[in-house]
């Protein structure tokens, strides 16, 4: 079962770190974000799954690409914001770790804008 | 893309650790720094390669680019 396979490498990961965190903690921090990594690269092909699942839904219920797109992408923008964050914030500098996620959100905010734009337009229309 | 590579990672610190502390009491300090920084540097390259596939992996999967 993946889950098991998820499970020892965090765990594994963990213990390492620990071995190497009191002489050489700038190792350590990189084989914390070696095993993050891995589990990720291991789920990948599950997201790939799930996305292609939703695709064949909203193409059933034939909602417009073009707004799905822009959400997919903005998903993407938050999970990387998120895990570099993450990855910064572990590796002890919070204050760095919150300007990575303000420029995620920034980045965010401009991406929805055309969402927003298209909503006010469709509501104006039914008025 | 498994836990050889935590090991390898770690195999790689634990050798510096333990060449920096031999150098240390041959006291050559200067060649000990110089390799804790190779060691940095190693595990670096490793670290980043790995993290740029998951960023391109990402990219594909989120049609980021």
């Amino acid at each position: 079962m993946e889950i098991f396979r998820i499970a020892a490498i965090g765990i594994i990961t963990a213990l390492c770190v620990l071995v190497l965190r009191e002489n050489r903690s700038d190792i350590a921090t990189l084989i914390g974000i070696a095993g993050g990594v891995i589990i990720l690269l291991s789920l990948i092909d599950y997201f790939t799954q799930i996305f292609d699942f939703l695709k064949q839904l909203i193409d059933k219920a034939g909602i417009d690409g073009g707004v799905i797109k822009a959400l997919v992408k903005i998903v993407g923008i938050g999970y990387v914001a998120e895990f570099s964050a993450g990855i910064v914030e572990e590796s002890g500098s919070k204050a760095l770790a919150e300007k990575i996620a303000l420029g995620g959100k920034v980045i965010i905010f401009i991406m929805s804008i055309p969402i927003i734009k298209l909503l006010f337009e469709i509501v104006s229309s039914m008025l | 893309m498994d836990v050889g590579i935590i090991f390898k990672i770690a195999a790689v610190g634990i050798l510096t650790a333990v060449v920096n502390q031999v150098l240390k009491k041959a006291d050559k300090d200067e060649i000990a720094t110089l390799t804790t920084l190779a060691g940095l540097v190693i595990v670096l390259l490793m670290v980043i390669d790995m993290i740029a596939q998951l960023f391109d992996s990402l990219k594909m999967l989120f049609t980021l680019y």
